[in-house]
């Protein structure tokens, strides 16, 4: 359970043509082992997302290299699946949310047509949605529209999570409820996942590793990790004088950054 | 709904037998309905109205249809190779520019008097109101579905055939709505220019011999030809664009 999945090598990426190009990520090294939750903070507009991007293989980098189970990623490897902030959109309207999960099954060749359609249902049992089968995404509430997104990531058979702010957009009581449902996904579908995000509460939570990014040219400041018991609990967690100490020491950098002179 | 529909028509109707019957204005230009009606159940038994009829229909149909197809295929190559849209865009700003009836004299040459004349100049007259927005829909995916397709392994020629398409479906629908009524009127024009049957002809025919109330009648039939044709486009979004109605449904009662 100690080889490394993820390991990114001095990535640097600039965005905008030629003339007036914008270094986005000056260098970022990090690497995320099998089983590993990570949860990447930063000020706003560190570069998260760009960051992202490159790990997907959405966006080509322009120096060091991204290796997913030890192959460089220069196309959206097979074994991640992204889960992004904008459940709205990122699902399909015109689809079902039980055929939106059948969408993530384009890679899966060993299975006949009944045994994606168990596996879907199986999917939409795990992550709560039993009985919204045959609805479709814009008929149920934010929550849920993010429930069927992360069935679809993990109907690829994923074995690295991608995790794009995916619960910014819900409310405080059901991201409470989406951060326990996504650990437990995470542990019955071995996912090692990569979670980015604003909410530093959350990613001290979620994670056993947090890598802590500086402001535009991105670098990594710490990379520190989480000596939290599992399974996490959202009175006792949050409770820990470990976790009130790893949070204020976030929270302490990340205002640090702020406070320099900004360019943004 | 229905009810409220009747009436106003009705009213309508009823106004204008009356002004035609106080002779109001010319009675030879504006007979009284009653009279229209008599006229086009006439030509309804002749059967004058209906081969009419059947023929403006049919041609503006087979060209609408044709004109779906062209502008479809047209966007679906420009949205997958850039380099052809920006290589005919400028020719297809010209053909839009032009009006439907100034073809008709080329197609006259080109085509001669036969049904291909009709729908060539239907097609002529209707491919772009498809083509230009079905090309901007599918260029304009939203990116977070690109993003979703390509991590999930899908190619970019099933992206478009699989997201983009799909997604289109509600502003191209809107383009054949549009192009509905142009494939109508370019056929009742060319019909006017070149033709010796349909309803355009008739129009001319009868308004030409001074046969008022059979114009109009014809003139009601062309009516119903857009009223028609309307309907088919309506039934026919439904299985691929009846989720936007619903969607758009919802959001109105929230």
């Amino acid at each position: 359970m100690n080889d490394v999945l993820l390991s990114v090598e001095n990535i640097a990426k600039s965005l905008g043509s030629p003339p007036q190009t914008i270094p986005i990520i000056g260098s970022v090294s990090f690497a995320a082992h099998s089983g590993d939750f990570i949860s990447i903070v930063g000020p706003s507009g560190c570069g998260k997302t760009t960051l992202l991007m490159c790990l997907a293989g959405l966006l080509k980098v322009d120096a060091g290299v991204v290796r997913f189970d030890g192959k460089p990623v220069d196309e959206p490897p097979e074994g991640l699946s992204v889960v992004f902030q904008d459940y709205s959109r990122s699902l399909l309207p015109w689809k079902s949310n039980f055929d939106n999960v059948l969408f993530g099954m384009k890679r899966i060749n060993d299975m006949d047509q009944a045994a994606k359609r168990a596996w879907a249902a199986e999917l939409m049992v795990s992550v709560g949605l039993k009985g919204f089968e045959s609805h479709y995404p814009w008929q149920v509430s934010g929550g849920m529209q993010q429930r069927v997104a992360i069935a679809r990531g993990l109907a690829a058979r994923s074995r690295l999570l991608l995790l794009d702010e995916p619960l910014a957009a819900v409310d405080a009581q059901t991201r409470a409820e989406m951060q326990d449902l996504l650990l437990e996904l995470a542990r019955k579908y071995n996912q090692t996942c990569v979670l980015v995000t604003h909410d530093v509460d959350e990613a001290v939570y979620m994670a056993n590793r947090i890598v802590v990014l500086s402001k535009r040219p991105t670098t990594v400041v710490v990379d520190i990790p989480v000596e939290l018991p599992k399974p996490r609990d959202q009175l006792k967690t949050r409770e820990d004088p470990t976790y009130l100490s790893l949070r204020h020491e976030v929270i302490t950098l990340i205002r640090s950054m702020r406070a320099a002179p900004a360019s943004a | 709904m229905w009810f409220k529909k009747c009436v106003s028509i009705a009213l309508f109707l009823l106004l204008w037998e009356g002004i035609a019957r106080l002779e109001l204005v010319p009675n030879e230009y504006f007979p009284p309905v009653t009279q229209i009606l008599l006229a086009g159940w006439e030509m309804l038994r002749s059967g004058e109205l209906l081969l009419a009829e059947a023929q403006t229909l049919l041609r503006a149909l087979a060209g609408g249809a044709l004109s779906v197809v062209l502008g479809l295929v047209m966007a679906l190559l420009g949205a997958r190779y850039e380099l052809l849209a920006r290589m005919w865009s400028p020719l297809v700003e010209i053909v839009r520019s032009i009006p439907p009836a100034a073809i008709v004299p080329l197609a006259i040459f080109a085509l001669g008097l036969t049904p291909t004349l009709f729908i060539g100049v239907v097609v002529f007259a209707g491919f772009t109101t498809v083509y230009l927005p079905a090309l901007n829909a599918l260029v304009n995916t939203e990116p977070v579905q690109i993003y979703v397709a390509r991590t999930l392994g899908y190619s970019r020629l099933e992206t478009l055939f699989l997201v983009r398409l799909p997604a289109a479906w509600p502003e191209i629908f809107t383009g054949i709505r549009v192009t509905a009524g142009v494939a109508l009127i370019a056929a009742v024009a060319s019909e006017m220019l070149a033709g010796k049957d349909g309803l355009g002809f008739l129009l001319f025919d009868t308004a030409f011999s001074l046969r008022i109330s059979e114009m109009f009648a014809a003139m009601l039939m062309a009516a119903l030809n857009g009223i028609l044709l309307n309907q088919l486009v309506v039934w026919l979004r439904n299985p691929f664009a009846g989720w936007q109605d619903r969607l758009a449904q919802l959001g109105d009662a929230r």
